[in-house]
């Protein structure tokens, strides 16, 4: 094992994330007997399994040190573009399984554009990305028109809303999401240099990497992730939505900082970002279930960033860190 | 073989209103170690950058093996075979210390984009054995000693001896600055031996290395070059004489009178312990006294330094001031307290690079800069300008952006703000004299000097024991945490192999 | 001779009556506000990716198209902000306030006030909608304020929770979706539901909980909902047919779809197409054409002169509830068809404005 995955793993162990995950599902778990079921998990797994594809990959572009803002107007497009791919009320299409790819390289498309603007043009990656998030939205709105196209194509509504062994298949293809994630991140050139290029940028580029490439493929991946996502939550719902990406970002930005990632760049795990989603996801599945209004769900979701974020820093109280 | 390996030929390049570099020309031959010598300012860097291909000449070509060359980034020169290593850390903090060294080569370590781990390792440890470094090529950067980092920073420019099948040139910027003499002495050899099949280019101020090691000399000045000798044929007053244009005296001449051992004791420490640092840490510290702590890297120096200074507590132990016992909370207290620090890493912390020398000055004692609503400029102004005279800091102006000065003057720039207020109490200087020129350093010198004989206490850490032995008047050894031996200079005049068998 | 003349006079009398009747339900004509070509018409509403919203706008588009004011026609989106909605309606009485007309689907219950100020202010014409505001009426000094169609949300609620509860036989449990609570007709709907459960002691109130009138909140919540009562849920209550059908797909999730009864509000195709299927029960339309046109309507005949200015109305014509339809299975199949102009061109007209009119608002 490389000292890159045992270091992951050990930070995890002592990590503020886990022990958030922990106290949340134990005090549910007190608070309902409903909550700590078979049942219930499946369906926690199954709410995951989007947000987690999300966060996969904006974990790598905040690793890299930019940010993503995009991810709800790139939803919205790829969300449109399956719905119109597969078989539907509105057009004659009808690609099948084919439609997830496609999503997905409508997502990669835009994701290589960001990359583009940001090294090309030298954009921020926030400016770059919120402007072309916009884009995804009208793109989404003009293809949307009167009515959001209806997914009629019924093996993959099954697909989206059944189990396979008793585990919802969207679950599973978040956690394939994931562990290849994880493997690009610690065992590849392209994981090793973008975490290189978020922790010292000026001395990658001075050491002779391509730094700009390495930028733009890991906004490709993040866009391809999007794609992704749209393509599984509108098999799910059943249309293609406008709206399917709304409350994503801020929420997917969250689970990754909670999760260990430090919004500077250069450091950070998907591991650690999946803890973050599946912290998130425990706390709206069981406020549902004790009944609390939703918008106290806001309010200890900003506890829990905050919780996470001071354990994480514990170990490093040194008087002289700054911290802006 | 061509006669010549590499040749700068004409080469010229301005940064905003400064020529750094005026039409140099210079020629490396095969198996060679060449020597590049000037004060702080003359161009050295600018040029190892240009041939290195992290920068663009305005002028000139550039000509290896016999064919022109143009960089259009670093990787084409390392391609070639041009390793730099740089003055600068330049190696990435959060990642091991085999993909730093083979960072952007890594050759067989990473196939079809995964890395392999153990031949990443193994690749990389061939270099750090060369270098006679027992550290795992696993290990995490940020956990290595800022000299281990530099030695790590030279096994990344010797990698590059991989990527090529014709002989490399390395360029050294500074190798040794920040290395203990054990350091310095392996990378000395390492320098040698590479002479069998390798070119160097060696920048160094401490000009008894660049005659040992170098066979020929080029000294710069101003952006140009200004001569080419044989090292054989050169001593170091010589070449201190071609670098300043005029003689200097080399002997630091020491104050005829002693300090007052009768005189109180400003700065005293009992028993001071920090876990896994330093432990049983004992001090008197009189006024007007120099001490100067001699150590090895690891041996707690730097990190005595930084408890003396309130930035990281004690585990155990007292701190008494003037006989009055303190224990500093944060530096703002130290501060309070009359204790000034000027610390190792001066780009990063001594001073504030984008602002102007006269705001650096005033930082630390703001205060009484102030009038009722707002900052005295005037004063401020008054007041820098006095102190540019006194230290006779080069500088245009006392606005000038502080980034845009030389090292050594940036040195002077951080020092002075501890003097613009009431004189401090005491001040610890942590590596004083790192990456300065000869007159800088002889300038440093004086002006603690002086402090001395005004009565502020001063602790020094310092890189070479010549500047210790020359300026202090009692060295305390450290090592391994432990306070090993201490000298008072004038009773017990010891002999540099003294005090390096108690350091090591 | 004088039985002549009282037949005369009887006749006279009937006559004068005719008149002065005609006369009344005939608005006198009245002097035109503004050239037809000046006029303006905006639809202010949320958004356009919701069929309810969509419709609206649709209709919208129907009477200017038919009007010949097809290129006067603005839409404004505010994205669910209030703010915005406020804000957009003053940066466009920026220019021609006079002969602007708004037809407004109030995001939220605070935004009428201003609103209707910024008309006053202006000399622009408003016609609100939903929103029952205590204390504001359009005839109390709003000249510019046309008239407030409001929905009696109770009654839709009364009407759609009656349906549910007769689909479940009178027994058993149910789940709530609730809209945005700070809305009138997600609070009105909601008190419909309780007045009928008040009735029918066999169900249970299980859980409610807002889902913002979104299908994609409301999936995540149903399907909590179905872990923690299992069996025990025997129908599903929605405040919008948007947040019914999200539930509707939870439900399809664990195979439960069209076994047991869902209920929504606002009738949109989506929603019909599910209650033929059976895999919904009921739900209740506004006709969101209309709501969407009626506005513009009512404006176009005031500016035009075609109908007398507004603060000579009845005061039952300024503030009235708008007929409400019940879908079930049995019109189903009816309601799902496009409308046409045609349908809609009759209520248009200057002297059938209160077609809908089912009462008194106020």
């Amino acid at each position: 094992m490389s000292g890159g995955v045992a270091a992951v793993l050990g930070g995890l162990r002592t990590s503020g994330p886990l022990l958030a995950l922990l106290a949340l599902t134990v005090g549910f778990a007190l608070a309902d007997s409903g909550f700590a079921t078979l049942a219930n998990l499946r369906i926690i797994l199954d709410s995951a399994a989007v947000p987690l594809v999300l966060a996969v990959g904006m974990t790598f572009v905040i690793r890299q040190g930019s940010i993503d803002l995009s991810i709800e107007g790139l939803m919205a497009a790829c969300s449109l573009v399956f719905a119109l791919a597969v078989a539907n009320d509105r057009t004659q299409f009808d690609l099948g399984w084919l439609g997830l790819p496609v999503a997905a390289a409508v997502g990669a498309v835009f994701g290589l554009a960001t990359g583009l603007i940001v090294t090309r043009l030298r954009v921020p990656s926030f400016m770059a990305t919120l402007g072309l998030g916009s884009v995804g939205l009208g793109v989404a709105m003009l293809l949307s028109g009167d009515q959001p196209p209806l997914v009629r194509d019924t093996p993959l509504r099954q697909w989206a809303l059944g189990q396979t062994f008793g585990v919802p298949n969207l679950a599973l293809a978040a956690a394939a999401c994931l562990v290849g994630g994880f493997f690009v991140e610690q065992f590849t050139r392209l994981g090793r240099y973008s975490y290189v290029v978020g922790g010292a940028e000026s001395v990658a580029r001075v050491s002779g990497i391509n730094v700009d490439f390495y930028k733009v493929v890991v906004f490709a991946f993040a866009g391809l992730m999007a794609g992704l996502a749209a393509a599984m939550e509108s098999a799910r719902l059943g249309l293609g939505h406008v709206e399917i990406g709304a409350g994503q970002m801020l929420g997917t930005i969250t689970a990754v900082v909670i999760g260990g990632t430090s919004l500077s760049g250069g450091s950070g795990s998907v591991l650690g970002s999946a803890v973050g989603v599946l912290a998130l996801t425990v706390l709206a599945n069981g406020m549902v279930f004790v009944g609390a209004p939703p918008h106290l769900e806001k309010a200890i979701q900003g506890a829990i960033v905050l919780v996470a974020a001071v354990l994480a820093g514990w170990h490093v109280r040194d008087r002289l860190r700054i911290v802006k | 073989m061509t006669a010549v390996a590499l040749r700068a030929e004409g080469l010229s390049k301005r940064f905003g209103d400064t020529d750094a570099l005026r039409d140099v020309t210079l020629e490396v031959r095969p198996c060679e170690v060449v020597g590049l010598v000037g004060e702080n300012g003359a161009g050295k860097s600018t040029l190892l950058k240009l041939l290195a291909g992290v920068i663009e000449p305005d002028v000139g070509q550039i000509i290896l093996r016999g064919a022109p060359v143009r960089w259009r980034k670093v990787r084409d020169a390392a391609d070639a075979g041009i390793g730099m290593m740089f003055q600068e850390p330049s190696l990435i903090p959060g990642i091991s210390v085999a993909e730093n060294i083979l960072l952007a080569h890594e050759g067989p370590g990473v196939r079809l984009g995964i890395v392999r781990w153990r031949k990443l390792f193994a690749l990389a440890r061939v270099w750090l054995v060369k270098l006679g470094m027992t550290i795992s090529p696993a290990a995490a950067t940020q956990s290595l000693s800022f000299s281990e980092r530099q030695l790590v920073a030279f096994a990344r420019a010797l990698a590059v001896e991989a990527r090529t099948r014709e002989a490399p040139i390395l360029l050294l910027d500074e190798p040794t600055s920040a290395l203990d003499d054990r350091g310095v002495a392996a990378v000395l050899q390492t320098v040698k031996a590479l002479r069998t099949r390798a070119s160097v280019v060696f920048v160094s101020h401490r000009l008894e290395e660049i005659l040992r090691v170098c066979d020929r000399i080029y000294v710069m000045k101003d952006g140009r070059c200004l001569a080419e000798r044989e090292a054989g044929t050169l001593t170091v007053e010589a070449l201190e004489q071609l670098m300043v244009g005029h003689e200097i005296s080399t002997d630091i001449a020491r104050d005829a009178a002693r300090p007052n051992m009768a005189a109180s004791v400003c700065l005293e420490v009992r028993e001071l312990s920090r876990r896994d640092k330093y432990a049983d840490v004992s001090l008197a510290l009189r006024h007007g006294e120099v001490m100067g702590i001699a150590g090895a890297a690891g041996s707690g120096c730097e990190e005595l330094c930084r408890t003396l200074f309130g930035i990281d507590a004690p585990r155990s132990g007292t701190m008494l001031l003037d006989g009055r016992t303190v224990a500093l909370r944060d530096p703002a207290d130290a501060v309070a307290h009359g204790i000034g620090y000027v610390p190792a890493e001066r780009a990063s912390e001594g001073i504030i690079g984008a602002m102007s020398v006269a705001a650096n000055m005033t930082l630390a004692h703001l205060a009484r800069f102030c009038g009722r609503w707002a900052i005295d400029r005037r004063r401020e102004q008054d007041v820098a300008e006095r102190w540019i005279e006194r230290l006779r800091i080069a500088t245009p102006s006392a606005t000038t952006r502080a980034s845009d000065l030389s090292g050594g003057n940036q040195q002077k720039v951080a020092l002075a703000k501890w003097l613009v207020g009431r004189q401090p109490r005491v001040l610890i200087l942590d590596h004083p004299l790192r990456g300065l020129d000869v007159l800088a350093r002889r300038d440093i010198l004086e002006t603690i000097r002086e402090l001395a004989r005004d009565g502020v206490g001063i602790v020094i850490v310092a890189d070479s024991l010549d500047e210790l032995l020359a300026v202090s008047d009692t060295v305390v050894v450290m090592r391994d945490g432990r306070v090993s031996a201490r000298y008072s200079i004038a009773e017990d005049r010891p002999t540099r192999q003294a005090i390096l068998e108690s350091m090591v | 001779m004088r039985q002549e003349l009282a037949e005369f006079g009887a006749a006279a009398v009937r006559l004068v009556f005719a008149l002065a009747l005609a006369g009344a339900a005939l608005p006198a004509r009245a002097q035109a506000l503004c050239e037809k070509s000046q006029i303006r018409l905006v639809n202010s509403m949320r958004e356009i990716t919701q069929p309810y919203h969509v419709n609206l706008n649709k209709g919208g588009r129907m009477f200017a198209r038919w009007a010949g004011l097809e290129d006067n026609y603005v839409l404004q989106l505010n994205q669910g902000d209030s703010d915005k909605q406020i804000a957009l309606m003053r940066s466009i009485l920026a220019t021609n306030p006079k002969c602007t007309v708004f037809n407004v689907e109030p995001n939220a219950d605070v935004v009428m006030k201003p609103m209707v100020d910024t008309a006053d202010r202006t000399g622009a014409w408003i016609v609100t909608h939903w929103v029952l505001n205590r204390g504001l009426h359009p005839f109390e000094g709003h000249d510019h304020w046309i008239a407030h169609v409001a929905v009696n949300s109770q009654a839709v609620g009364v009407a759609v929770s009656e349906q549910l509860v007769a689909a479940m036989g009178g027994k058993g449990g149910i789940v709530a979706l609730q809209g945005r609570l700070d809305t009138d007709p997600a609070q009105k709907r909601f008190a419909g539901l309780k007045a009928v459960l008040a009735k029918h002691p066999g169900v249970t109130l299980l859980a409610e909980q807002p889902a913002n009138w979104d299908r994609r909140a409301a999936f995540p919540i149903m399907q909590a909902w179905l872990a923690k009562y299992g069996d025990r849920i025997r129908g599903v209550w929605a405040a919008n047919d948007d947040m019914a059908l999200g539930a509707l797909e939870a439900l399809r999730a664990a195979g439960l779809a069209g076994r047991i009864p869902v209920v929504g509000v606002d009738g949109i195709p989506e929603a019909i197409a599910a209650i033929d299927r059976g895999e919904m029960t009921a739900t209740v339309s506004s006709d969101a054409f209309y709501q969407g046109s009626i506005g513009l309507a009512m404006g176009t005949c005031v500016l035009t002169g075609q109908a007398p200015p507004p603060q000579t109305w009845a005061k039952e014509q300024r503030e009235f509830f708008l007929r409400v339809v019940v879908i079930t299975k049995d019109n189903a199949a009816h309601h799902a068809k496009e409308p046409a102009v045609d349908a809609y061109a009759g209520e248009w007209r200057c002297d059938n404005l209160w077609s809908r009119a089912t009462g008194p608002a106020f």
